[in-house]
């Protein structure tokens, strides 16, 4: 029988048994007597043990078939999971998925297992029989393996049964991520075409048309809420895999580490979710090599040995934001402001006026570091300036809190998507750009009066913090023109930390615009993110003020 | 080594020819409207809609020589795979079937290649890559100032 139509089905299936298995493994090595668990566990190696033998693939088979051996003798409480259960069924899970990614490549899935299997086979934990305390043997257990003969799941039949089972099968479907990139770039040319109807029928003056072009963009909007719903992942889908890795991370920096996730379930585009991953890591990382304290220091400061580190996931306003804490050392305001003033990246006159918020924010300068030593869990690669740009560039924004010796947060704000956004137009010499709205705190309308001078600066009240106010003409490198008018427009945006007033010639209108990326070479441009087509078929740069100076 | 054949599109930028090949080219267009480009260097003319995508317009000989832009003359669309770029010229002369081209000093310098063989006239292959590695390089150090985007708005030829 040609298997090769189900090819895809089994890598998809055994992809997602082995994002849970490595989950499972991480939760079980904590909570060694977790009954559902150990089943759990059990149960995902005999599915792809299952599923291998039906495709054929002889080496995956045995492999898998030897990692269900070992958790079945946990099952029967032969012995208690422990840590170097652990490292062999992790070790399993990564061969695995390098065979299954052979397999997607054309491949075989063919490895050399014998060394790893002969391990599995002879597995004996230091203390061999030991039960957790108020186990009892379970001589049924929650599922029963198969029979001899009978553990060939055929993936495909497996499906057909699935829909047999059930109506509600049917209400399900499984979609290529190519056909939903596609659903958002159609809409997003619907809107702008819209924008250009829209724009004709002004300039005719007809009511007729007018009222469709209503019709047209409600039934655009809602077209365009179902692709965004179809598009949102949960943040399990990067979030499954982050227990496993700092494990490993916590290995290597010989740390102990207590780790958990909240509100996995929350959704974000895929877009944003598949940028993220690697920011977070990044923080994790951090987290694991610069924030916790090593065991004995940490006993020496009264903490548990193990350090705690949180991802916690919360839905604001149309915003999703993940907030990374540790309890670790913390960071010390007054010690980040002494390395930039040493490594000459801010001014000590600029220094002493940082407030604390602003100077955590340091560590986000290009070339800041405080840590004595690159270590092999840091690296040496990427820094907290490019988790911040990485942030900035999908509309996001990041935040530091910190307390030395309790830990920090670091608290990633973010769009729920990027790909059709509502802008602020503005008008600046000959250009129009667009601010996304997202990161407008407030457009002010100044007075001439309410301008202060500050020596060469210019700043304006806003309750009673004193902003400075730029001119977004130098910012875009064109020349100054002395404002004529009685009031001076600008829009209030988050730069570097600090809240600044961009004055601009006027505000143009707010709209809803597709998000155009911006090919080589200009995507190498800082302050852009983008470009958008307006109505008329202007091109518009859609402006990252974080990273405009 | 190089060996990519014919057919090369010959063009003309400020008195001097050169090739490219045809194959990395879209389209040939001979009117665009551009906007200007934030912080741009000057042989940038702007960025124009080219079917619904922004696609900034390079002054080829502004590039290469340094001489003021020209707002008029015909654009060359690359494809997508190798830049989101359109090179404007002074002419595209033809299109030349049989030419070879020659062997590239990786070595040396420089967005002129070796002569192609078969152009009759000494005429040299544009390296392509070269020229937007080297705005990829200008571009992310920033270094534009206030004239270079063609300056008063919209800008039709």
């Amino acid at each position: 029988m040609d298997m090769s139509q189900y090819k895809d089905l089994f890598i998809s299936e055994v992809r997602g048994h082995l994002r849970g298995m490595n989950e499972t493994i991480v939760a079980l090595e904590a909570a060694p007597g977790d009954r559902e668990g150990i089943n759990t566990l059990f149960r995902m190696a005999h599915s792809i043990k299952g599923m291998a033998a039906s495709m054929g693939y002889g080496a995956m088979t045995d492999l898998a078939h030897k990692m269900e051996d070992l958790m079945d003798q946990v099952r029967k409480g032969v012995f208690v999971f422990d840590a170097g259960s652990a490292d062999l069924l992790l070790e399993g899970a990564d061969l695995l998925t390098e065979m299954v990614r052979d397999v997607e490549a054309g491949g075989t899935g063919e490895r050399d297992i014998q060394d790893l299997t002969g391990r599995l086979a002879g597995y004996i934990p230091r203390s061999p029989g030991a039960r957790p305390p108020g186990e009892t043997e379970d001589e049924t257990g929650e599922f029963s393996p198969t029979r001899e003969g009978e553990e060939g799941t055929n993936p495909a039949l497996r499906l057909d049964t699935t829909l047999a089972e059930g109506a509600d099968s049917f209400q399900t479907i499984r979609v290529r991520t190519e056909v939903l990139d596609t659903l958002i770039n159609i809409t997003g040319e619907l809107i702008t075409n819209k924008n250009t109807l829209t724009n004709i029928s002004r300039e005719m003056n007809a009511p007729i048309l007018e009222g469709a072009l209503v019709d047209l963009s409600r039934h655009l909007r809602e077209l365009h809420d179902e692709v965004l719903k179809v598009r949102l992942m949960p943040f399990s889908a990067i979030a499954d895999r982050l227990p496993r890795t700092v494990r490993d991370l916590a290995k290597k920096s010989g740390k102990e580490v207590t780790f958990r996730v909240t509100g996995k379930e929350i959704e974000l585009d895929r877009g944003i979710l598949e940028e993220l991953s690697d920011p977070l890591i990044h923080i994790l990382r951090n987290a694991i090599d610069h924030g916790l304290e090593h065991p004995a220091d940490r006993l020496a400061a009264g903490k548990p040995v193990a350090g705690e580190i949180s991802v916690e996931v919360r839905r604001e306003k149309g915003r999703v934001t993940v907030t990374v804490a540790d309890d670790g050392r913390g960071m010390d305001p007054a010690r980040l402001v002494a390395a930039a003033v040493e490594k000459r990246l801010v001014r000590r006159e600029e220094g002493a006026l940082l407030d604390p918020r602003q100077a955590l924010m340091l560590i986000c300068l290009p070339g800041f570091s405080t840590a004595r030593e690159v270590t092999d869990v840091s690296g040496r690669g990427v820094g907290m300036d490019a988790v911040r740009a990485s942030l900035q560039s999908l509309g996001g924004s990041l935040d530091i809190e910190s307390e030395p010796g309790r830990g920090s947060r670091f608290i990633l704000s973010l769009p729920m998507t990027i790909s059709i956004i509502q802008v602020l137009l503005v008008a600046c010499g000959s250009m129009v750009v667009a601010f996304p709205v997202t990161k407008v705190l407030r457009t002010v309308d100044l007075k001439r009066e309410a301008i202060i001078s500050r020596g060469r600066r210019k700043m304006f009240l806003l309750g009673e913090e004193e902003i400075p106010l730029m001119s977004l003409h130098r910012l875009l490198g064109f020349r100054l023109h002395p404002l004529k008018c009685p009031s001076v427009p600008a829009v209030v945006v988050e730069m570097k930390g600090r809240l600044v007033g961009l004055v601009v010639d006027r505000f143009a209108g707010q709209q809803d615009v597709f998000v155009k990326p911006l090919g080589r070479p200009l995507n190498r441009m800082r302050g852009l993110s983008g470009a958008a087509i307006l109505g008329d078929g202007h091109v518009v740069f859609i402006l990252d003020p974080a990273n405009l100076v | 080594m190089n060996d990519r054949q014919a057919p090369f599109l010959i063009v003309a930028a400020h008195g001097e020819r050169c090739a490219l090949h045809l194959g990395d080219i879209v389209e040939v267009m001979e009117t665009f409207t551009t906007y200007p480009i934030p912080n741009a260097p000057p042989c940038f003319l702007g960025v124009m809609n080219f079917h619904g995508s922004p696609v900034p317009v390079l002054d080829l000989a502004a590039f290469l020589h340094g001489t003021p832009p020209k707002g008029s003359g015909p654009i060359l669309v690359l494809d997508h795979r190798i830049a989101s770029l359109a090179l404007r010229v002074d002419a595209v002369e033809r299109i030349l079937f049989d030419g070879r081209e020659g062997v590239t000093d990786l070595e040396e310098d420089g967005f002129l290649g070796p002569p192609v063989s078969g152009a009759g006239d000494e005429i040299r292959l544009l390296l392509v890559e070269r020229v937007v590695e080297r705005l990829d390089v200008v571009l992310r150090a920033g270094t534009g100032s206030a004239a270079s985007t063609g300056g008063a708005g919209p800008d039709s030829p």
